[in-house]
């Protein structure tokens, strides 16, 4: 089943209470799926310097401070411990991050393998200027203590329900559309041409975090916006070439979109305000961060639609 | 505490503060109470708060009145109830409904009225995907839109849309009728337009005051099975692929 949810605050106010948003719009949505609980949150706080993440396997210690600092060629420093892994503020990011679209990052695909295989399981979890990404095994209160003041623009969040592949932060949504920067992506649904998907990325090497058919998503959008596509052209494109039931939220540096499939059996509602969009599986998410006075709509079947911050 | 004791107490239920078993437990009481002493009271849910499942197997009369949004399967496979809920509802309205009627003054998720057999159901907003897939009786009124496949797989039973409907409408359905007065993005595998009769005006203008729907008759349009997918050759490949 799964719980998706999303927010953004129109004006681009980045001191809003998205994580307190988040919290409460996945806390409502907890019983379409316990088996993990994350959420995504975009700061332009965050902006100045590009950060990664990095979730270990379940039970495993972050390797200690000294000998994180040797890893990544040196291309990491602050390193920081988080519940389940540690985050890092990554160096050189203007000149990694020079692409066009500022999406992109050159280079990171081979530096995430590297810095991956010096980690004993450990996984990236999120690369990026303004986005933050946070994952646990089990309900959302176990991120309660985490989100609860964080404060952006927009954000996503994610109840999983397990169908396939393994339960464990890895596994988690939201999935980071790697190796591209600040793209996120919490999906409802099952991709089922996902491997063929995937074996085409590796084969031009891109590399994957998960075994999650969910994580492809991120990874096609990042791929076709590097190759000049706008976010609402990327997200169609998504739309026509993913195959399987499909309600997902998108969100990138600069706003959120969305994608259903022509069959429209996994749900996804949206209102919005004057100031704020809200979509979630389900109206009393909607209803918890948006009141009670407001109009609820439904995505439509095959429809695709982007919300740029202003 | 046992259920009926609190009923006796209460005609009104704060969902907030019970689980969804207790709610339908509660319900099911005060039906059964109703029954024993001949009466017809109408019960209370507060704060539904969205919740699944609330008011289900119910198969005995009782006046429901539910005063906010409803989640998933509200009043599935229930007989002689009269429910009204002030608000919206998520999918599997009333699903496998037998009798009684149920009425929606807000919009309903996809799949409302599925697999219904009788009673009627009115939604004053708009309805999702599948609006009654596979009915085999009773009623269905929508005053609004309704979304892809609906009526899919009918077998029986009046379907009444007041607004548009999206693809496929009536897909492949055996029996049963529906009226549009809007336009449908398409019509469905066998779905074809005919012409009214005057009993079907009388028997909408019947359904219409029921269904608190001001429209008229006239402006309703007909829709019902071509019966070309009762028996078809398998060589008839231009049958085949629209069916598929």
């Amino acid at each position: 089943m799964c719980g998706i949810a999303g927010i953004l605050k129109l004006d681009g106010h980045g001191t809003s209470p998205i994580g307190h948003d988040l919290l409460r719009m996945a806390t409502c949505l907890q019983h379409r799926g316990a088996d993990s609980a994350g959420v995504a949150v975009f700061s332009p706080d965050n902006s100045e310097q590009a950060h990664l993440q990095v979730a270990m396997p379940l039970g495993a210690a972050s390797p200690n401070a000294a000998t994180m600092l040797g890893l990544g060629a040196g291309r990491i420093a602050q390193v920081q411990a988080e519940r389940g892994g540690f985050s890092a503020a990554l160096l050189e990011a203007e000149a990694l991050n020079g692409a066009s679209n500022g999406h992109s990052a050159p280079g990171d695909a081979a530096f995430i393998r590297d810095l991956e295989e010096s980690l004993a399981g450990g996984t990236i979890s999120a690369m990026g200027r303004t986005m933050r990404v946070y994952k646990a095994v089990g309900a959302v209160e176990e991120l309660a203590g985490q989100i609860e003041d964080l404060r952006g623009t927009h954000g996503l969040a994610h109840l999983r329900l397990a169908t396939e592949s393994r339960i464990d932060p890895a596994h988690a949504q939201p999935f980071w559309g790697r190796p591209y920067h600040d793209i996120a992506v919490t999906h409802n649904g099952h991709i089922t041409n996902y491997l063929k998907l995937r074996r085409g990325f590796e084969s031009r090497g891109f590399s994957f975090a998960s075994h999650n058919d969910s994580e492809i998503i991120g990874v096609y959008l990042g791929d076709k916006m590097e190759a000049g596509f706008s976010f609402g052209e990327a997200l169609e494109a998504a739309a026509r070439e993913l195959d399987g039931s499909f309600s997902f939220i998108a969100a990138t540096a600069h706003g959120l979109g969305v994608a259903r499939d022509p069959l429209a059996t996994k749900p996804l509602l949206y209102a919005q305000t004057d100031d704020t969009l809200a979509l979630a599986s389900e109206p009393q998410a909607l209803y918890r961060v948006l009141g009670s006075d407001i109009r609820i709509r439904e995505i439509k079947p095959k429809e695709t639609r982007a919300w740029e911050l202003l | 505490m046992g259920t009926a004791v609190i009923l006796q107490e209460l005609q009104t239920l704060n969902c907030a503060l019970h689980t969804t078993r207790e709610i339908n437990a509660w319900l099911k009481d005060a039906a059964r109470q109703a029954a024993l002493d001949g009466s017809s009271p109408e019960v209370v849910l507060q704060n539904p708060d969205s919740r699944h499942n609330l008011a289900v197997g119910l198969m005995t009369p009782l006046r429901i009145r539910i005063d906010g949004p409803v989640g998933y399967y509200c009043a599935g496979l229930c007989d002689g109830i009269e429910m009204l809920i002030n608000g919206g509802c998520g999918w599997g309205l009333a699903e496998n409904l037998m009798g009684g009627t149920v009425h929606l003054k807000g919009s309903a998720g996809s799949a409302a009225g599925a697999t219904m057999r009788g009673g009627l159901i009115v939604i004053e907003g708009d309805a999702g995907a599948r609006c009654g897939a596979a009915m085999k009786g009773g009623t269905l009124v929508v005053h609004g839109d309704v979304g892809f496949m609906t009526g899919f797989m009918m077998q029986k039973g009046t379907m009444i849309i007041g607004g548009d409907a999206g693809e496929a409408l009536g897909d492949s359905l055996y029996e049963g009728k529906i009226y549009l007065r809007g336009n449908a993005e398409n019509l469905g595998s066998d779905a074809v337009q005919v012409d009214m009769t005057e009993d079907d005006a009388t028997m909408l203008q019947r359904v219409l005051v029921q269904a608190k729907f001001d429209a008229k008759p006239a402006d309703f349009k007909k829709i019902e099975s071509g019966k070309r997918l009762y028996n078809f050759d398998t060589k008839e490949k231009e049958i085949w692929k629209n069916a598929m």
